[in-house]
């Protein structure tokens, strides 16, 4: 009996695992665990079948005439590294990239981000948060100075109203969702920002059915709304804020009448979601990524903070700004410095005092400039620029936008290693395949959505020759000729806390507890913060931001009249290739893969099940039609799992500004039934 | 079927310790806070109030994956009904033993089951108080136990223990392990009618379950209860498989093929109701096509007389697991109070 945290979502759910014969034989809920407290969703509960597939990598392979065939570890670590260093003598270090794993330990994300930077000498490390949250990190450390979850889970108990944005929280982040439904039937009431019906959506005391990417605009009409009828928290305000006056003009023309024409939803319902959340006295408000996944998204996160900076909601029991995050390990990965610009803890590269200390504590000079996020990494292997990439749990080939694009890049690289559980669609591409340990195949530490670091603990063997990613980066530093130093994930832990003020007073010891600690932990001593910004917010006084409304970068239009938008499924997870190998799972997929309404489809000829093709100016794919009001006239949807019908052929890589966020979640498109 | 007094609790240490001279023992153990089944090799202190485990034995007879034809490639079929360890289960509860009773007749001859069953010896320790959630009491499984158990135990305030025994191998146990008994008097059979009527007064009063009960079971099926009752409950399921994971009388299954190369398996693995594929048509169509339909048909074979098992029990025991687990709080009680009007 192994207590451990669940590898799917960043809830941060508490499993334990019952081992025998060297074989996972059953999951179940942690009882005791203070988040989850004995429940699991779908996947948590069929967390084992995929660790015993017979098509986990067991050993590593390497191309050879063209194929990819079994080879030792040394043939291939050898491999890896002179391919690494010719890359780097013919391009110079920039020439290499890592993209790290959000599905990995923090120890993993460590060694990624030290194996690039004192290793490789490149700043180019970054990981799949640039295709999620990277705008809320962006956005929250300009207007509040951090960029994760202001508050706790348990602080929506304490709400007196709950306010979710563009997260089916339900579905994706379920233990979550429950405990909504449940607060809700409580008589908190449920305010649902959302284009499509979901299940919280058709719960919720108002449901705001807005028009796709026009959230600022909503967000601005409710705040016309609260300083018009005097909703602000003005007391607050003066003594927390600061460019008040600034935000009130910039919302001035933005009265209900005019955020609805630009919304597609009525004035009273603005102003009533304006009541319902400012008028209470405590407002929770989570979102997911239906605010990040546009190219206003960064901007999307400011106007959010803004409103609950206005009604006085961050910084105190049961409010805040809370982004719910989506792997395990994200907001771990971006703690741990998997990105281009930061060292662990948000250290900037640029900063001579925080790169110092790296230097000092490595023992070697580390590159000044930041590097390249994992979207350029593409563009520039596309431009020949960047030679030699190592992905470690990231499948970009079905996850990333932009059609054929991430496939055609990757097959261009001189070189492309891969570390994975399987032979993913990113992974056919590779010239060397690493076999990567499991998360119950190795030990480690999770970061939730709630910065809650919590341990992760090995059950059993890592399959065949399978190694922990951390293992396989040290492994080939030594290669290279300078090895990372590791022993063991507790060593790495510790190197890591000696390095970051906010996770200093965490030790493999302290989080022997369940629920482990929430950063920031400055000493040994210290609780842990379950709550940010409660003396005032960590940059000081709370920023308001004026924003203004962005279309999204592509309408629709005769060609493409419909507008696509992309989500998930309770029952999978990411690209599938943990959750696709759980025969429960994988039998609940519907029947088709791309929802349209009713008016939509009788148009079309279409019914459910009916083969259809959707089609945008980068690409198109074939799958079959669910019928459904869970989404208005003029919108389709369709989750991103199913990399045989992955809308990611067809979505757009138009990037926000500021996150290099790509624009997922809206595209324009054209339906036929085929 | 018979019954005597140990002279003291440390009697049943005395059987604890018997028992594992030839078989591993398994007792509920709090482990971090949290009650588990552990293997304890009847050593240590008897945890006798601890509340009943969260993962109860269901997966100790009826594991989540069971293989139950297997073959290497090369023509040969490899067994797969299971050799296993003798064992003896210390401390379960009423409502555990009622459910594996429901498990035995379900199973029947079913090899795999009734091989790992076969080989486990099963004591029941009875509960004097109502454990938080638990409703045995109205459902007829506990709080004393009823069925199942090979010896049962009711701690008594003096400090004696009776011991009810349920089979030979039961009571073969308690001599085996020199554990010596005396009859059980009068007064002993009074002072236990006084403990089950004690526990009996410590469960809160819950009027709404018989309410509900009373509606799901009006003649003819299903008449009392509005559609529109069951489709409000629907969406409040996750379909997350909790329930059914932790349900001891669930006993779905599916059956999975497991290629590796040459060779593979054919498994059965634990499946739920609520699952929209559970009956999905090759065609698309569904028997159940809403998830009210599904909440309906779960609660229905759980609640309804209609599915009654053995001695005429619901196949609800009571154990109040499924509203811990259940994000959507539409466990036992959760529904049994929407029935009975009470949310």
């Amino acid at each position: 009996m192994t207590p451990t945290t669940c590898p799917f979502c960043a809830v941060g759910c508490g499993l334990v695992l019952d081992v025998a014969a060297k074989r996972v034989v059953a999951v179940t809920p942690d009882p005791v665990h203070p988040v989850s407290r004995g429940q699991l969703c779908a996947k948590g509960w069929n967390a084992g079948p995929f660790l015993a597939s017979p098509e986990r990598l067991r050993q590593p392979l390497l191309r050879r005439n063209g194929r990819l065939q079994p080879a030792a570890w040394s043939t291939a670590l050898a491999a890896a590294a002179e391919a690494l260093a010719a890359a780097r003598a013919e391009g110079g270090a920039d020439a290499v990239g890592v993209i790290a794993s959000a599905r990995a330990t923090n120890e993993d994300a460590f060694a990624a981000m030290k194996f690039a930077r004192a290793v490789l000498g490149t700043n180019n490390v970054d990981h799949c948060a640039r295709v999620c949250h990277a705008p809320s990190v962006a956005g929250l450390r300009r207007t509040l100075g951090s960029g994760a979850m202001t508050n706790p889970i348990a602080d929506l108990d304490e709400a007196d109203c709950l306010f979710v944005v563009g997260a089916d929280v339900t579905e994706n982040h379920t233990i979550i969702g429950g405990r909504i439904l449940a607060a809700h039937e409580r008589g908190i009431p449920l305010v649902v920002v959302d284009p499509r019906r979901t299940r919280l959506a058709r719960a919720a005391d108002l449901h705001v059915q807005l028009r796709l990417g026009t959230d600022i605009a909503l967000v601005n009409g409710m705040l016309h709304a609260i300083f018009a009828h005097g909703w602000e928290d003005g007391a607050y305000l003066a003594a927390r804020c600061e460019n008040v006056a600034a935000l009130q003009a910039s919302v001035a023309d933005w009265t209900p009448d005019a955020a609805a024409r630009v919304t597609g939803v009525t004035a009273a319902t603005i102003v009533a979601a304006a009541r319902l959340y400012a008028t209470s006295r405590r407002g929770w408000l989570a979102y997911g990524l239906g605010v990040t996944q546009h190219v206003s998204g960064t901007e999307t996160v400011i106007a959010l903070s803004n409103l609950a900076l206005v009604t006085g909601n961050v910084g105190v029991i049961g409010g805040g700004v809370n982004p719910l995050r989506g792997q395990n390990n994200v907001q771990g990965a971006c703690d741990m410095g998997a990105l281009p610009d930061v060292y662990s803890g948000y250290q900037a590269v640029a900063d001579e005092n925080a790169r110092r200390r790296f230097e000092t504590a490595w023992g070697v000079a580390l590159p000044t400039a930041p590097g390249r996020t994992s979207l350029a990494m593409q563009h520039a292997a596309h431009d020949g620029e960047l030679k030699a990439l190592v992905v470690i749990g990231q499948d970009p080939a079905v996850t990333d936008p932009g059609g054929r694009f991430v496939a055609r890049v990757l097959e261009r690289l001189d070189c492309l290693i891969v570390a994975e559980l399987f032979l993913t669609e990113t992974a056919k591409l590779a010239d060397i395949v690493l076999p990567a340990a499991s998360f119950a195949e190795k030990d480690g530490t999770f970061t939730s959505t709630e910065r809650r670091v919590q341990r992760v603990r090995r059950a059993l063997a890592p399959p065949g020759e399978a190694r922990a990613d951390w293992q396989i980066l040290d492994a080939l530093a030594a290669r290279l000729g300078r090895p990372l130093g590791f022993r063991d994930a507790a060593g790495i832990f510790a190197e890591m806390a000696a390095l970051t003020p906010s996770y200093a007073g965490m030790s493999y010891a302290r989080l022997e507890a369940r629920g482990g600690l929430c950063w920031p932990c400055p000493t040994p001593t210290h609780p842990g913060t379950p709550r940010l910004h409660v003396e005032g917010c960590v940059r000081g006084r709370g920023r308001l931001i004026p924003v203004v409304h962005t279309p999204p970068a592509e309408l629709p239009d005769a060609d493409y009249p419909l507008q696509l938008t992309t989500f998930r499924l309770h029952h999978q997870y990411g690209s599938g290739s943990m959750t696709r190998r759980a025969p429960l799972l994988e039998r609940e997929n519907p029947r088709g893969l791309v929802w349209m309404h009713a008016s939509d489809a009788a148009r079309r000829r279409i019914a459910t099940g009916a083969a259809v093709r959707v089609r945008s100016r980068r690409g198109e794919v074939t799958t079959r039609a669910v019928v459904s009001d869970d989404v208005p006239p003029g919108v389709v949807a369709m989750p991103y799992h199913f990399a045989e019908a992955s809308p990611n052929l067809v979505t757009n890589d138009a990037l926000d500004p500021i996150a290099r966020m790509p624009e997922l979640k809206v595209c324009a498109v054209a339906v036929e039934a085929c | 079927m018979g019954a005597g007094v140990l002279a003291s609790r440390a009697a049943v240490d005395r059987l604890r310790r018997g028992l594992a001279r030839d078989r591993r023992v398994i007792e509920p153990r709090s482990v971090d806070g949290a009650p588990l089944w552990v293997e304890t090799a009847g050593e240590g202190a008897f945890a006798w109030t601890l509340a009943p485990p969260l993962v109860g034995v269901k997966g100790w007879f009826f594991p989540p994956r069971e293989p139950v034809l297997a073959w290497d490639g090369t023509g040969a079929v490899l067994p797969t009904v299971p050799s296993p360890d003798r064992i003896a289960f210390v401390g379960l509860r009423a409502c555990d033993l009622a459910a594996i009773a429901h498990l035995d007749a379900h199973f029947g001859a079913d090899p795999w089951y009734r091989t790992r069953r076969d080989a486990a010896l099963l004591v029941g320790v009875d509960c004097l108080q109502a454990c938080a959630g638990g409703f045995c009491i109205e459902v007829d499984a506990g709080p004393f136990a009823r069925a199942a158990f090979d010896l049962n135990l009711t701690p008594l305030p003096d400090g004696r223990v009776v011991a009810a025994w349920g089979s030979a191998v039961g009571r073969a146990a308690l001599a085996d392990a020199g554990v010596t008994t005396k009859a059980v008097d009068e007064g002993t059979t009074l002072l236990l009618g006084e403990l089950a009527t004690t526990a009996a007064a410590s469960f809160p009063v819950r009027s709404y379950v018989a309410r509900g009960l009373a509606r799901l079971n009006a003649a003819p099926a299903g008449a009392a209860i509005a559609d529109e009752e069951w489709q409000a409950l629907g969406p409040r399921c996750l379909a997350c498989t909790g329930c059914t994971s932790l349900c001891p009388t669930c006993t779905c299954f599916t059956v999975v093929d497991e290629l590796d190369g040459a060779g593979g398996a054919r498994a059965r693995v634990w499946d739920s109701c609520l699952l929209e594929g559970f009956q999905r048509e090759a065609s698309g169509h569904h028997p159940a096509p809403r998830p009210g339909d599904r909440v309906r048909r779960f609660w229905y074979h759980k609640l309804s007389r209609d599915f009654a098992g053995p001695g005429g029990r619901l196949g609800c025991v009571g154990c109040g697991r499924c509203d811990v687990t259940c994000p959507g709080t539409i466990g036992a009680l959760g529904v049994l109070a929407a029935l009975g009007g009470e949310r």
